[in-house]
């Protein structure tokens, strides 16, 4: 898309990496200007420290005096983002449940299953677990905590939180993640409900496709 | 006095068909007031009767947001603005309420209703309606309806010891009655109750509409609440916490059964205790 | 002005493209990009300065995690602002929980998010924050007025570098390079004011 005019940009190639960074910031890349951006930010903490640089100065010259300056957690990101791929065979997030977990509820007395005909162990104490069948794969809820092979767990339930406080921590991080992700979710399903007191239940109907 | 109402039956979320009967809403055979039934009816039948654009502010969690809404009469959908927004939201489609009708005496059972002459609400007249729960599962609410169309003008939830949980109440509000040519109301549609033990007293559950292969909804009529199950994180014992913005409470419980570890997520508008019983009814067996 | 709004989301639809393939190369420029921003927006729910470094932090983890989500209806930025926010929301949660020996749970340890914010920043940074903006501004003063040129038509009138053309009539490729040198001019000065103090 651009062609150079100038010979201003025949030094090394750091100079030129640098320049990938520049119009990068513009959005002016080109592919070859991305493919040498990333490459040289990669392999260079010095172009990485002015690409960062950069946006602090074009941070101050729009007159966003507030951003924190000093603050650099990019190294402790890239870490923690390798080692996440290093652990899950699939690193973005997928909706989907290993196939092997499925939804069962908890029945009492004579009552049919609902998803097919033909029902599988009926139940004839309250309180038994049922799986049931044809329900096929549960779809994962939509956090953003990485989706999980679920391993058999031996005696795990036995044994006490060694620190339920910071159990307690994690659990209510959790929920508090999950009210984020589901809430749209849920003013979908609620308003399958005969009121809906909340005047403002919304979703975006994208979501709930 | 109430009349009896025909409604069509849609079959809905399973390969089961079952057909119900056609007259499906009693008569007024509780003690309930007429006046409170026929309050709670013409609410719910507002949406489908009026069409109504105005500005509410919402007030939940020391946030406030003052939010556009527009609906047409008989629309499946309406439109919403978070009008002040710090956060860019864009306008949002929102769903008309449009659950099966409740009988004013089903809900009686659950929750007692009070009636009373309301404050202008937007400059409109209103009937102020509590509903009070009759136990400790279920939200409180008091509502102001528009006395011309039955539309809720102002909405708030509180918990069991009187706490103000949510207020949504419009500041304007424009109200017009549907065109007498338009259609005819659409179907109602059925929901396919889930027979599950253990779940609160009066709380039916169902596959979530929209989400039927990844949720349950799990409602009383007026509280809801969404069910959704995930593996539990690898290195989390089980155990519980939840968290409450306004009137919606997220609770999440870790679990382990028969080996798996799950974690339960109930999200809705209901008490503490109400969200633990629903957590606990449900399990997740590892299929075969 | 406004054109600093503008000039923040340029680029930013090539990156994210990439990174929600799975290039985390892509995804670390996006983080040097807006860190400080976040970390700024971060700082108003919480005062302590290691807190607000870790949850920082987790801001970006959880954005890369959700990327997957991320459809491009708003911009970028917008998106993370409000994984950030939440971030921040979920670390107070979590710090207002009390200790307690058994798992039961009851109504009164529910944590019911109050949304307070406080704006901190430390005495340092602002000094700094200031010390550099009069740094940059003599710095573009005393630029060639070419140079001067090109980098106020894109940073202060957010132009494209094909409009920047138009106005200064010559090639687009002058008009990138200019804006280039103008940078590395100032760079040259601000890197030793940071790196001076970060020593």
């Amino acid at each position: 898309m651009t062609t150079y005019d100038d010979n201003t940009t025949s030094g090394s190639a750091s100079s030129a990496d640098h320049e990938s960074l520049s119009v990068l910031m513009d959005g002016e890349a080109n592919d070859l200007d991305i493919a040498r951006a990333l490459r040289g930010a990669a392999e260079s903490d010095e172009l990485r420290a002015y690409w960062r640089r950069q946006h602090v100065v074009r941070d101050l010259m729009a007159g966003q005096s507030g951003t924190a300056i000093s603050v650099d957690v990019s190294e402790a990101v890239r870490t923690a983002i390798a080692s996440e791929k290093r652990r899950y065979a699939n690193p973005i997030i997928s909706m989907a449940v290993a196939a092997s977990v499925t939804v069962a509820v908890v029945l009492g007395g004579q009552q049919a299953l609902l998803f097919n005909d033909n029902p599988i162990n009926p139940v004839t104490a309250p309180g038994a677990i049922v799986q049931v069948p044809g329900t096929g794969a549960v779809q994962a809820s939509f956090a953003e905590s990485p989706v999980l092979q679920p391993r058999p767990v031996t005696a795990r339930s036995s044994v006490p939180p060694v620190d339920p406080y910071s159990n307690r921590v994690s659990y209510n991080r959790l929920a508090d993640e999950r009210f984020e992700s589901l809430l749209k979710v849920h003013n979908t399903t609620a308003s399958a409900a005969s009121i809906t007191p909340m005047v403002s239940r919304s979703i975006d109907p994208k979501d709930s496709q | 006095m109430t009349q009896s109402r025909h409604a069509f039956i849609s079959i809905v979320f399973c390969a089961v068909a079952v057909m119900l009967p056609a007259s499906v809403w009693a008569q007024t055979d509780c003690d309930l007031d007429p006046a409170i039934v026929d309050a709670v009816d013409q609410m719910q039948r507002s949406h489908q009767e009026f069409s109504y654009s105005g500005t509410f502010l919402k007030e939940s969690s020391g946030s406030r947001n003052f939010i556009e809404k527009s609906h047409r009469a008989g629309d499946e959908r309406g439109q919403l603005d978070y009008v002040n927004a710090s956060e860019t939201e864009e306008p949002q489609a929102v769903w008309a309420p449009r659950g099966p009708r409740m009988s004013a005496c089903e809900l009686g059972k659950l929750y007692a209703f009070h009636l009373e002459r309301g404050p202008k609400v937007a400059g409109r007249d209103s009937v102020l309606l509590h509903l009070r729960p009759r136990d400790g599962l279920r939200l409180g609410y008091r509502l102001a309806l528009d006395d011309a169309s039955g539309l809720i003008l102002k909405s708030e939830s509180f918990s069991d010891d009187g706490t103000l949980l949510e207020r949504h109440e419009y500041a304007s509000l424009t109200v017009t009655p549907k065109d007498e040519n338009s259609e005819a109301e659409g179907p109602t549609l059925l929901m396919q109750h889930l027979d599950i033990v253990g779940l609160p007293f009066g709380y039916k559950a169902s596959l979530a509409r929209g989400f039927e292969e990844k949720a349950l909804f799990v409602s009383d009529g007026i509280a809801a609440a969404t069910v959704v199950f995930e593996p539990l994180p690898d290195d989390l014992l089980p155990g519980e916490g939840a968290v409450r913005h306004g009137a919606t409470l997220t609770y999440s419980r870790g679990s382990v059964v028969s080996g798996t570890g799950v974690l339960v997520t109930v999200i809705g508008e209901v008490p503490l205790p109400a969200a633990r019983l629903i957590a606990e009814a449900v399990r997740v067996v590892p299929g075969r | 002005m406004g054109s600093g709004t503008l000039a923040l989301s340029d680029g930013d639809d090539k990156l994210v493209k990439r990174a929600k393939k799975g290039d985390s190369r892509a995804f670390d420029l996006l983080v040097l990009k807006y860190q400080g921003r976040v970390a700024q927006l971060i700082s108003r729910y919480l005062n302590n300065a290691a807190e607000v470094e870790d949850v920082t932090q987790e801001a970006f983890i959880k954005a890369y995690r959700a990327l997957p989500n991320f459809r491009g209806d708003s911009a970028f930025y917008t998106w993370l602002y409000r994984i950030a926010a939440n971030a921040a929301k979920n670390h107070l949660v979590a710090l207002g929980r009390r200790p307690t020996s058994d798992m039961a749970l009851d109504d009164s340890e529910v944590f019911d998010v109050p949304g307070r914010l406080k704006d901190h920043q430390s005495p340092d940074e602002v000094i700094m924050g200031q010390e550099l903006e009069v740094l940059i501004s003599r710095t573009i003063e005393e630029l060639p007025v070419e140079l001067r040129a090109a980098l106020t038509l894109r940073e202060f009138e957010g132009l494209s570098y094909e409009e920047i053309a138009d106005v200064l009539e010559c090639p687009i490729g002058t008009v990138r390079s200019r804006i280039f040198r103008a940078r590395e001019a100032i760079d040259v000065k601000v890197a030793q004011r940071i790196q001076g103090n970060e020593s």
